[in-house]
This record gives structure tokens, C-alpha cells and sequence, in this order.
């Protein structure tokens, strides 16, 4: 057998390992047998689209996808209008000090969750925000912003500033000229920030999981977290439910990729 | 470390017309709203943590909370619960940081194999990084269910247990290996990435230099491969024990924590002495200690993320 052969045996098994989770909420979403069978069916014995159905109707999961979007949407709204305008700060005028406080603003993403979770709980609390969609969206926001800044930073700084120019000798004042010209030539940037954003909206669990009581304003991930443990419940409908909240961010997650692992490593990868 | 920020660029405009002062006000006009919103979400929130810390807070908001300076951190440090929590933090990050960077090892190394194929089998392997990390919890406590697991039933065909019944999530320690199993499962593609991105930077003529002059694959990796991959590494490290550290999404949905505290970290146990114990200012006194460790990591990590950018060209 030749070294290739090999290889691609080896990535075909390493790749049946690691997705084989994957595979098990697709069958599960899919398949008509139940789950409850030992051996586990690999297979699926008959198709069930009717899980997708079900799983609006045994519990309110069609609020809790609206209530996902909506937090999602204020989240990359609020961190985008935010980052935006900080950005141009950070790329058009950086000075030592303006430098320091965006370098100070990217800290805030090295603040675990667990530190933040009491102080925002007793403040939100204070605000009479506990169990409203607002406390999650400022809180989500809170964690969207750094690393939004710093990713829009990075594109803006590759916009030459000639741009800019073009624009202030047509008579544009210098915040007109970003919103009408250099704004739209950075559309790639803005699109990959503001996914990142409606990511980490959607997919925001702990906050929502703590701020969020009632089942009415729960969000996707809290209700999919209520069925963890629970035995007697339709988990072919559960799985349906799982794969829906995962296709949108998933989606999104294949085209900011590599502007994530970009943001992350700020440059130390290049070569 | 201003300095250090290389992927600035060089560009310092003096806008015309407005002169440098009118400028430099529009700059922090525009940085404001970014900065005040740290301030109220960020800064203010810790410093209600260390004040808590330092107060006897039974219950949050409301009642009379005596400062009682640091006994708080003295009740922590005489608490056994305490001791306990540190090592199963030690363990869990230890094991999830080996594991999520020896599986991105291996798959980066696989896939800088054959160019072509790559293309196929890197959006492949990138997938459990896609799925929401509830998500992942929901599928994983399935396949590591007792009675109908199709993971222990796999193990068992394969001949590696006695038993198709593993008691995973039942036995505390089998419950860490599985909160582990979980963890690294949505963690690893991130290190693939950055490992591959710094495969990438290795020239193929130095490694076959290496080869021509009769190096076998082993001295090629530790000779060349290795060294070459130094920056990328350090930084993926850092990352990786901040992610340990602050995990609470998988443990929590997973396990709470349980059974018998066998999954209890310093990130859990915050969470559980403040919303299940409500005893605010212990946690709190756990909080800052958390906050503290991270935000050193963080210090480091930036100091050499920014260092590194600065050295290899910046922008």
C-alpha cells in the first residue's frame, strides 16, 4: 500500500471519529426508530420528517428561535454601531493613547464569564432587566465588542488612506467620508465582524441560562439545555430541534473562519 | 506595548482643513461609546465583585453587608471544598489543553500532508467547531448515556471494555474524562487551525533538504517542525489555559458540576456559592481570584501576540 493510501485511510477514520457526533443528532433528527433501543440502531430504520414538526409543538420552541434571532440581531446591531465607530479611532488616528484604550477594550475579552455573571446579575437586577432580552444582549454585546473592534481595525487599516483623501478634497467632512466612501469598500470586513456577532448572540447560553426565568423569554439554547437529562421526552424531536439551532450559526461559522483565527492570533501566524 | 502594535500600519493622518486638535477630538468623540461601555460592563461590574469580596454578602442587594476585609479568601482558603476544587480545575485543564493541542497536532500534521485533499478533509475536520457548544452537550450525553450509549456499545464491539454499559456521568471521575472528551471535542479544531496556519509558514525546500541529507521523519519534526512552530504554539497555549480556566458552558450543561463534585472547577464553583449557596461575597472571593490568574495569562498573551506581530512585519 502506498504512502497516499494510507493516508487517506488514516483521514477517513480520524474524520468517522470526530464527526461521528454529528452523525448522531442528524440520524437521531431523522430517524422513525426510537432511541431507546440497546444496540443502538447506526442506521436509520425509517425516515421521520414529522421529528421538525414536533418539535414545535411539544414546547414554545418557536418563541425561543425568535427570542435566539432577537438577541442575535441586537447583539451584532449594538457591536457593530459600537465597533465602528471605534475602529476609525484606532486605524485614522492612532495615537499612543488612543492605542492604549482600544489595547484596554481587547482586555475585556480575557474577563472570564463566571467573574462577570455576578456583578451583571446584581446590576441588571438593580435596572429591572432579569428575565428580559435586553440582559442578554447588552451582556453578549459586552464579549462581541472586542473582538469585533479589532477585526474591523484590521480591515480599515488595509483601506489606504488615499481614499479618505479623495473624499475630504470633494468637500466631505472626515466622518462623511468613512460613512459614504471607505464604509462600503470594507463591506467583506463589516459582514465577517457582524457574523461573528450574531454568533455569539445566538449561541450565548450561560448568560441567558442565568438572566432568562420564565419559559416564554427563554432563548434556543436555554430550552435545548431544560431537555439535558430529561428521559421521557421525544428526543427524535429534540435532535430536530438541535439541528435547526445549529445549521444558522454553522452557516456563518464556515465563512468567518479564517478572519476568527485572524483576530485571535493578531498577526502572530503570518509569515 | 503601544509601540508593539505593529499591524497599525504607519498612518497618521493631520486631516486638512480641521487641524490636529478638531481631529484628535473626533478620535475619542468616536472611541467614546466603545470605552464607556467597557467602563460600565466590564470595569464597573469588577470592582462590584472586589467589593463584594471584601463584604459579607449573604444574599446580593438590599440587606446590610458589613466589610469584613479578606475573610472571605481566609474562609476559602481553610474551606477543604477549596482544595478540592483547584485540583479538579488542574486536571481538567491539564487533560482538555493536552488533549484539544494533541488532536490539533495530529490533524494539522495530516492535513499539511497532501495539498490537494486538504481542501475536502479541513472543512471536515473544522465542523465541531461550528456546533454550538449546547449543542454539543445535548449529543454527547447521548453517546455517553449508560443505558443506551452508542459509544460504550462501540467500545465494547471493539473489545476495549467488559461491558457496553460504561457509567459515564455517573462515576465522578468518568464524568471529568467525559466532560473532557466533550470539551476538547469543540476545542480542537481552533487548534488545528492555528497549527496548520503555522505548518503553512515552514518552506517545503527546507524540509526536504532535511530529507536529502537523510533526517527521518521524527529528527524532521523535532528539528525543524517543532522549533519552526514556536510562536504559534505559545500563543495557542496561552489561549487554551484561559479557555480552561473560564470554561463553564459544557461543564455546567453537562454535569453541574456533579456528581460528588467530580467536575467541580473554580469556574463552577463560583457559579454554584453564588446562585445555588447564595453566598455572594465567597464567590466573589473566588471571582477576583479567577479574574486574577486570567487576566496575568491575558497580560502575557497579548504582550506576545502583539510582540510577535511587531517582529514578523507587523502590517
Amino acid at each position: 500500500m502506498g504512502r497516499a493510501a494510507l493516508w487517506f485511510l488514516v483521514m477517513v477514520a480520524l474524520t468517522g471519529v470526530v464527526l461521528l457526533p454529528v452523525y448522531w443528532m442528524l440520524l437521531t433528527a431523522i430517524n422513525g426508530a426510537s432511541i431507546f433501543t440497546f444496540p443502538p440502531h447506526f442506521w436509520p430504520t425509517s425516515l421521520a420528517f414529522v421529528n421538525f414538526i414536533q418539535s414545535f409543538t411539544f414546547r414554545p420552541f418557536a418563541t425561543w428561535l425568535i427570542n435566539s434571532a432577537t438577541v442575535a440581531l441586537g447583539t451584532t446591531a449594538l457591536s457593530m454601531m459600537i465597533s465602528l465607530a471605534a475602529a476609525y479611532s484606532l486605524s485614522r488616528y492612532p495615537s499612543r493613547a488612543i492605542l492604549n484604550t482600544g489595547f484596554l477594550i481587547l482586555m475585556g475579552q480575557m474577563i472570564p464569564l463566571t467573574v462577570l455573571i455576578i456583578p451583571l446579575y446584581i446590576i441588571f437586577r438593580t435596572l429591572g432587566l432579569i428575565n428580559t432580552l435586553t440582559s442578554v444582549i447588552l451582556a453578549a454585546t459586552t464579549f462581541a465588542l472586542p473582538m469585533c473592534l479589532w477585526m474591523l481595525k484590521g480591515y480599515l487599516d488595509h483601506i489606504p488612506y488615499e481614499l479618505d483623501e479623495a473624499a475630504l478634497v470633494d468637500g466631505c467632512s472626515p466622518l462623511q467620508a468613512y460613512v459614504r466612501i471607505v464604509i462600503p469598500s470594507m463591506a467583506p470586513g463589516i459582514a465577517a465582524s457582524a457574523a461573528f456577532s450574531f454568533m455569539l448572540g445566538w449561541n450565548e447560553f450561560f448568560f441567558a441560562n442565568t438572566f432568562l426565568t420564565t419559559q416564554n423569554h427563554w432563548v434556543a439554547t436555554v430550552g435545548l439545555d431544560s431537555y439535558i437529562g430529561q428521559y421521557a421526552l421525544q428526543w427524535g424531536a429534540i435532535f430536530a430541534s438541535a439541528l435547526m439551532v445549529t445549521v444558522p450559526p454553522a452557516v456563518l461559522f464556515f465563512f468567518i473562519q479564517r478572519f476568527m483565527v485572524i483576530g485571535l492570533s493578531q498577526g502572530a501566524v503570518k509569515g | 506595548m503601544p509601540k508593539g502594535m505593529g499591524v497599525v500600519g504607519s498612518v497618521n493622518p493631520q486631516f486638512p482643513g480641521g487641524g490636529a486638535r478638531r481631529s484628535r477630538r473626533l478620535a475619542w468623540l468616536l472611541l467614546a461609546p466603545a470605552l464607556l461601555w467597557s467602563a460600565a460592563l466590564l470595569v464597573y461590574p469588577i470592582w462590584v465583585v472586589l467589593s463584594n469580596s471584601v463584604h459579607r454578602v449573604q444574599s446580593g442587594l438590599g440587606s446590610h453587608h458589613p466589610f469584613v476585609g479578606l475573610r472571605n479568601y481566609a474562609v476559602l482558603l481553610h474551606d477543604p471544598v477549596f482544595y478540592h476544587v483547584v485540583k479538579i480545575t488542574l486536571v481538567f485543564s491539564v487533560f482538555n489543553i493536552a488533549g484539544s493541542f494533541g488532536m490539533g497536532l495530529l490533524t494539522a500534521l495530516l492535513l499539511n500532508q497532501n495539498y490537494r485533499a486538504r481542501y475536502v478533509f479541513q472543512p471536515l475536520f473544522l465542523i465541531p467547531w461550528a456546533v454550538p457548544q449546547i449543542v454539543a452537550v445535548l449529543i454527547w450525553r447521548w453517546l455517553l448515556d449508560y443505558q443506551y450509549g452508542p459509544l460504550g456499545y462501540l467500545l465494547w464491539r471493539l473489545g476495549l471494555v467488559p461491558s457496553p454499559h460504561i457509567a459515564w456521568l455517573i462515576h465522578p471521575n468518568l464524568a471529568l474524562i467525559g466532560v473532557i472528551i466533550t470539551t476538547v471535542w469543540v476545542q480542537y479544531p481552533i487548534a488545528t487551525t492555528f497549527l496548520l496556519a503555522g505548518l503553512k509558514t515552514i518552506s517545503p525546500d527546507l524540509i526536504d533538504a532535511a530529507r536529502v541529507d537523510g533526517a527521518s521523519a521524527w529528527q524532521r519534526f523535532r528539528n525543524i517542525v517543532w522549533p519552526h512552530l514556536s510562536g504559534v504554539r505559545n500563543i495557542l497555549l496561552m489561549l487554551l489555559i484561559f479557555w480552561s480556566l473560564g470554561q463553564v458552558v459544557v461543564i455546567w450543561a453537562m454535569t453541574q458540576g456533579g456528581p460528588a463534585r467530580g467536575t467541580d472547577t473554580a469556574a463552577i464553583m463560583v457559579y454554584i456559592r453564588a446562585f445555588q449557596d447564595f453566598r455572594i461575597g465567597n464567590a466573589s472571593a473566588l471571582s477576583v481570584m479567577v479574574l486574577v490568574v486570567s487576566l496575568a495569562i491575558g497580560l502575557v498573551y497579548y504582550r506576545y501576540s502583539f510582540q510577535h506581530a511587531r517582529k514578523s512585519g507587523g502590517g
